[in-house]
């Protein structure tokens, strides 16, 4: 017997990631903003002895679907038809939350309702009458609030009399008044002499007709059922005509209807008063204040990384230059123990020793998206972006780029519209992801010491006005339309978990562990071999150890690239650093370590780079690394959601030109500055 | 007018101010350094902005706290938490720089400059107006 399968679904922002790893026991990113679910994730759990594979879908608002993620749930439910389907509604917003429960029943679908959030209910003074709700959807409900584990139990009883068929289910359907009814009625006789419609219950086939849903009348069509369509449409003609508005219109208030009179009679409200939600709402969105207390938690945050990071870096590089004398002391083979202390150790070491700053920046991102507060930051930087030709949805790929960009641009799904979601694609990598951070804090640190901390959130500031100077042009000449208007939830607030804010700052740290032990060992390896080895003609296979870095092929490599980058004052270990970079950001700080032969970073390699820098240039090469490609990663994402080599290569082009022009600007404007200053 | 709210709502507006003249001597104090202010603020213009914001946000809606109105309360409250935010946010820093001594075995000296203290000695002294929050029974629309 196959495993019995089953969806959830609901709302976004409903809880249903936290249902997901309730139930299957994973720790899937969970967020307190709507969009967290792109793709659809699967999982299992076990119940009184059976096996029930759990599959977690995109939050969508309606089963009409306008996004690509709507389009994977709606789709999922329909065509894959899953045992049962979990619709978690958020009970503290049930008019809304409803509508969807309504569509899911009339799909004929085994649905199981999650009733979430029921403190935050409770909280804004809602009581609801959980059996009676029940009564009338003829579906289970169960009262849960899944952030605190309660009610999971419950639910997994519920599925399981679902799937096992103890709880018979009876259908429930909206009355849409007599008229119509007959209509829908007539259709269905229609519809059910059509074999190949046979998988669909046709009330629902029949109403998605009559409303003039496009994706069910493509289904229709591609059934081979042109006389139901020919039909349906005649049929819709007459009732628009006698109701006197558009069906989809008429459909759509007799279901919010509906679910007014059903919350009237399940729900009491409590007296009215401000909540804490309330409070912070009010100032966070304020015309005045909004965009400055934004500021404020984004500096705080990244103060918080640079500052508290530092006895932990520490640590870390006393640790790896032990690691460095013990391996060089132990190999008596001399380019083995080259090959691990000065290769490896100090590759790998110089670009770990700034893994506290990646946990510390996700950790204090976590607090803030946990909280409910990045919707509010989107909702108060709609005005501005919509100014810029972006859409307010563009706000969550943009911050999810803080972290790192691939994520971010599969994140751009949740935007609907086709320019703008290109648009915020192209101008993602500009944000300046948690890879690029070890540079910053390399150079900050030797050439801005005391204002470490102003200079690198200078890079993100800088990161995001070049974003908008790209918006702007891409709107202007290339992406041309107006952004679509900004729908979205505002969460409640809640306080942060430290467990679900560590999981998360561990799963990002993780990432950033993974690629130091494969990618980076990879990048600095090579980087060793070049920076190494030389040619000789008399060595065996031409190839023989330089004895001197200068003589090395990285020096001829660099050397030949060098006078490129000679206006921006960089020598060609900086330059040999930058084309390394290619490959992953992070790889530019191990091969500086690498060439500079120091172990695990740190102050070491801050000394180091004095030598090569000053400040301008300095400034100049944080920038370069801010802007110039994409990592590889990054450029095979836009391939995949743009679905062209064109765009990727576009980035590509204009990132390195921005980039070159930028880093030319700064050293001329910073040269000329202190030739004046001094 | 609840004799509470009064005390606490004037209270925090001094407070208020007093984060508003720190927030710009640290502003100021960016680009003219010469001059000695008690607390030792830090000259930085980001540090001096963030003090400059909470301050405005204390005493944006003044009148409607003493007025016992939800709006009045509202900014209070966020002054609580933002004033809160960034005032741990340097303790914890100070944390850390003390634990890095030990770390590289070098003796802690008490910062100033890098603690920010104006904006710890101001979080602690607005901690009081978190008492308002207790009761919330007489606030209205």
């Amino acid at each position: 017997m196959e495993m019995p399968k089953i969806a959830l679904i609901g709302n976004p922002n409903v809880g249903k990631t936290v249902v997901f790893n309730a139930l299957t026991g994973a720790k899937q990113h969970v967020g307190n903003w709507p969009g967290v679910t792109v793709e659809r994730r699967e999982g299992r759990f076990r119940h009184r002895g059976l096996d029930i594979s759990v599959v977690d879908l995109p939050g969508i608002y309606t089963l009409s679907p306008f996004s690509i993620d709507e389009k994977i749930s709606r789709d999922y439910i329909v065509d894959k038809r899953p045992d049962a389907v979990v619709d978690i509604v958020d009970a503290s917003n049930l008019e809304r939350n409803l509508y969807l429960t309504l569509q899911l029943l009339e799909t004929g679908a085994n649905v199981v309702v999650g009733l979430n959030m029921m403190d935050e209910a409770e909280k804004k003074g809602m009581k609801i009458d959980v059996e009676r709700l029940s009564e009338i959807l003829k579906a289970p409900v169960v009262p849960m609030s899944a952030i605190k584990g309660e009610g999971i139990d419950a639910l997994k009883d519920a599925i399981y009399e679902e799937i096992t068929g103890h709880e018979h289910h009876r259908h429930m359907a909206v009355g849409y008044g007599e008229e119509v009814e007959r209509y829908i009625v007539e259709l269905e006789e229609e519809i059910s002499k059509c074999k190949s419609l046979r998988d669909y219950r046709s009330r629902w086939l029949a109403v998605g007709l009559l409303e003039g849903d496009g994706d069910i009348i493509c289904k229709v069509r591609k059934a081979g059922c042109e006389g139901v369509i020919e039909r349906s449409e005649s049929m819709r003609d007459e009732l628009s005509k006698k109701i006197g508005e558009m069906m989809d219109i008429y459909f759509a208030d007799r279901r919010y209807e509906f679910i007014e009179e059903m919350v009237r009679m399940v729900m009491v409200r409590g007296k009215e008063k401000w909540t804490f939600s309330d409070m912070l709402d009010n100032v966070f969105t304020n015309p005045v204040f909004g965009i400055p207390s934004f500021f404020l938690l984004m500096w705080a945050a990244f103060q918080f990384t640079f500052a508290v990071a530092e006895p932990f870096m520490n640590m870390i590089d006393i640790g790896f230059t032990w690691l460095a004398d013990v391996t060089r002391a132990s190999i008596s083979n001399p380019a083995l123990a080259s090959l691990l202390a000065d290769g490896i150790i100090s590759g790998v070491g110089s670009v770990l020793i700034f893994l506290p700053n990646i946990f510390l920046l996700f950790f204090a991102l976590s607090l803030l998206e946990d909280s409910g507060y990045l919707s509010r930051a989107a909702f108060v930087m709609d005005k501005s972006m919509y100014k810029i030709g972006l859409p307010g949805k563009s706000f969550v790929p943009m911050l999810l780029g803080f972290g790192c960009n691939v994520p971010a641009i599969m994140s751009t799904r949740t935007i609907e519209d086709r320019n703008d979601r290109l648009i915020t694609i192209l101008i993602n990598p500009l944000m300046s992801c948690s890879a690029r951070l070890p540079v910053y804090l390399l150079f900050a640190g030797a050439f801005f010491a005391g204002n470490e901390g102003a200079v690198v959130f200078s890079m993100y500031l800088m990161g995001i006005l070049l974003a908008v100077i790209m918006a702007l042009l891409l709107r202007k000449f290339l992406v041309k339309g107006r952004p679509a208007p900004l729908i979205m939830e505002m969460p409640p607030y809640r306080m942060p978990t430290l467990k679900n804010s560590l999981m998360k700052m561990w799963e990002n740290g993780y990432l950033f562990i993974k690629k130091a032990g494969t990618v980076i060992v990879f990048g600095v390896t090579i980087v060793w071999f070049l920076s190494t080895y030389t040619y000789s003609p008399d060595a065996a296979y031409g190839i023989v150890m330089s004895g001197d870095i200068e003589n090395s092929f990285a020096a001829y490599l660099g050397q030949w690239l060098q006078p490129i980058f000679a206006p921006m004052g960089w020598d060609w270990k900086a330059v040999m650093a930058l084309l390394f970079g290619f490959i992953a950001k992070e790889i530019v700080v191990g091969t500086f370590g690498t060439l500079y032969g120091v172990e695990g970073g740190g102050e070491g390699l801050q000394n180091a780079l004095m030598g090569s820098f000053t400040p301008v240039s300095a400034y100049a090469y944080m920038a370069f690394v801010l802007i110039y490609v994409p990592c590889l990663a990054t450029i095979a994402t836009i391939k995949a959601e743009t679905g062209s080599w064109k765009w990727p290569l576009l980035a590509i082009a204009y990132m390195m030109g921005l980039a070159y022009l930028v880093a030319l600007i700064i050293s001329l404007v910073g040269n000329a500055l202190m030739g004046v200053f001094g | 007018m609840d004799g509470k709210v009064r005390i606490i709502g004037i209270y925090s507006a001094i407070i208020g101010i007093a984060y508003i003249v720190y927030g710009l001597i640290e502003m100021v104090g960016w680009t003219v350094r010469a001059v000695q202010f008690p607390l030792s603020p830090t000259p930085d213009i980001f540090a001096g902005f963030i003090l400059l914001i909470i301050g405005s946000i204390l005493i944006y809606r003044i009148k409607a706290l003493l007025d016992m109105k939800y709006e009045g309360l509202s900014f209070l409250f966020v002054g609580l938490v933002l004033s809160a935010i960034i005032g741990m946010m340097y303790i914890l820093i100070m944390g850390a720089d003390a634990l890095d001594a030990v770390i590289v075995g070098e003796p802690w000296n008490f910062d100033t400059a890098a603690y920010n203290l104006p904006a710890i000695v101001l979080f602690i002294l607005l901690l009081p107006g978190w008492l308002i929050l207790r009761d919330r029974e007489g606030f209205g629309e």
